[in-house]
């Protein structure tokens, strides 16, 4: 605490509200990112099936997914914030603090992630797909046994970089009441001109960058061309 | 047994439309190595595809081991089978293709594992059968290697595991060695030999290389433009092809195509030759090992010059071209022709300036 104390004062001084923060963005980071990983696998592999030369082609829910993705991709950020608030109060019961960034941030996140499973997964080579027919295999079979099993690394990746853009997207939720470290740093630092807090709070989410694509690189290495696991 | 009929195939494309297969019948007996060549874009693939319904073709029947995968009705409906049943009906087709598509992701030892996750074996009878397999097609000792350390031989071998895991009567093989270099090109079609031999399977190849169809083809059907122009026995083909086309790939292996280049400069070889005249000799398994170009030339007192000369071997026998120039008295000349045809050798004087 001493440590700190002489590098950074005022940090030392807002402790409480600091590790407050930093949970916040944990909470926020983990509960919205693993709803964004579970729908963004659903609906990438939802428009990989249904394309036009898809395993499963059905023009009408290819349609309805693609349109949906296209219209909240195409709205910044912030803007969604604000346009979400009545779903948000609707879903959660309020629209400030982490329970309230939850919703705007699966919103934000689950179309960049989406786009991104379809691209890894159109990755995968017609011609597995194809033997994998020839072999018996229906659609539940082909995108468990092929096209998830075979795209690993490439989601790996995809699951990388939307997660460092939701790092971001929570410190913008911060912006707005969300808390967090992004509020954290706006409000005790740039408004009470600490200019510690800020620089800590920049070294933080650096680290947290770097642990996250250092991990993502490591895991689709160890992925490419095997399973992670040998025996 | 393979029975296509009326096949027909349209591909709608933005450019235009696209007859891929118009009216294709044939029928592949079983415990046959069928081969159907052509060049890209003759409908080769598409017809193979057709066989295990990878592609849906717009009328027709193909029934396979006395299952009918779909057929046209009276009124015109295409009436395929359930998706369930057609799925157990694949299990028994296999399928090996140009780029293996094995998974890159799993050991040869699951790559091969992966249809018998359909049939209903316990995990140790799966083991046992995965062996058999590698076993079968000599790479015991890579069941836990990764197909990326594998070189193009050792990835076929295994796609042809995996296709035989759950003991099909055919193996349909769409451009399986043309990725491949030449010895292990080699190698793979003796093992498709072996396997045709031992097991009995059923193999219907897809190519565009002669050479794989006189390596190992009991009968071959010549596509172009949709059509199948020619079908019958391989010997036959080699021997006496009709169509143009047939032609063509024959004489593109047999080396034979070179002749040409001789009979462009036949004046300058003929010059100074008594009656000097070029022949084709064509010596099939009735006339060959006769020794019959030296009796013919001792016999007769006549000059045969070989120009050019090989023997092919196929599956049914062998097959002998030659391209003489024959020059000495103009009668002998023609008892030795008289005798040659005898001796069911045919023979053909070349008048213009090429083969054909």
């Amino acid at each position: 605490m001493q440590w700190i104390e002489s590098i950074a004062p005022n940090l030392a001084k807002y402790w409480d509200k600091f590790t407050e923060s930093c949970q916040a963005t944990v909470s926020m980071f983990f509960i919205a990112g693993g709803i964004t990983f579970i729908l963004g696998l659903f609906f990438g592999v939802i428009l990989t099936v249904t394309k036009q030369d898809g395993i499963y082609p059905n023009r009408i829910l290819f349609g309805i997914v693609d349109i949906v993705i296209n219209f909240f991709r195409a709205i910044p950020f912030l803007i969604l914030l604000i346009f979400l608030i009545p779903l948000t109060r609707a879903l959660t019961g309020t629209a400030i603090g982490v329970k309230g960034a939850i919703v705007p941030l699966v919103f934000g996140a689950v179309p960049f992630y989406t786009r991104q499973v379809e691209s890894a997964l159109a990755g995968v080579s017609g011609g597995k797909i194809e033997a994998a027919r020839s072999m018996g295999s229906g659609v539940f079979g082909i995108v468990f046994r092929v096209y998830l099993h075979e795209a690993v690394p490439d989601l790996i990746r995809a699951t990388v970089i939307t997660a460092i853009s939701l790092i971001g997207l929570t410190t913008m939720a911060g912006a707005v009441g969300a808390g967090g470290i992004g509020s954290f740093a706006i409000n005790y630092g740039q408004n009470l001109h600490h200019l510690d807090i800020v620089n800590v709070c920049v070294i933080i989410l650096i680290l947290c960058v770097w642990l996250l694509q250092s991990l993502g690189s490591f895991l689709a290495r160890r992925t490419t061309n095997r399973k992670f696991w040998n025996r | 047994m393979i029975v296509i009929k009326n096949l027909s195939k349209v591909y709608h494309l933005k450019s235009g439309d696209v007859t891929a297969l118009e009216n294709v019948s044939m029928t592949v007996q079983e415990g046959e190595i069928f081969g159907v060549i052509g060049n890209s874009g003759a409908g080769k693939s598409t017809l193979v595809r057709c066989i295990n319904l990878l592609e849906l073709p717009d009328s027709g029947s193909v029934t396979v081991n006395g299952t009918t995968l779909f057929q046209t009705e009276e009124n015109g409906t295409l009436e395929v089978l359930p998706e369930k049943e057609l799925n157990r009906q694949r299990r028994q087709i296999g399928m090996i293709f140009q780029h293996f598509n094995l998974l890159d992701r799993s050991t040869v030892f699951d790559n091969v594992a992966y249809p018998l996750k359909y049939s209903g074996l316990t995990r140790k009878e799966i083991r046992r059968r995965v062996g058999e397999l590698l076993e079968l097609v000599d790479l015991k000792d890579k069941a836990s290697v990764y197909p990326s350390q594998l070189s193009g031989g050792q990835k076929q071998r295994v796609a042809i595991a995996r296709a035989l895991a759950n003991n099909p009567r055919v193996l349909l093989s769409d451009e399986a060695t043309s990725a491949l270099d030449p010895d292990a090109t080699e190698s793979i079609l003796q093992l498709l030999e072996k396997l045709n031999r031992e097991l009995g399977l059923t193999i219907v190849i897809i190519t565009h290389e002669m050479a794989v169809i006189r390596a190992i083809c009991d009968k071959v059907a010549v596509m172009e433009q949709g059509h199948v122009v020619e079908c019958g026995d391989t010997y036959r083909i080699f021997s006496r092809p009709r169509a143009e086309i047939t032609r063509r790939f024959v004489s593109s292996t047999s080396g034979f195509s070179q002749a040409d280049k001789l009979i462009a400069r036949r004046d300058e070889i003929l010059a100074g030759k008594e009656n000097g005249a070029f022949y084709l000799l064509l010596f099939t398994r009735d006339s060959l090992s006769q020794a019959t170009v030296s009796r013919i030339s001792r016999e007769y007192g006549v000059d045969l010059d070989i120009l050019l000369a090989n023997i092919e071997l196929l599956r049914g026998g062998s097959i002998g071209r030659m391209l003489v120039a024959a020059s000495g008295n103009g009668e002998s000349i023609q008892a030795a022709l008289r005798d040659l045809k005898q001796h069911h050798v045919e023979v053909r004087e070349v008048t213009g300036y090429a083969v054909d």
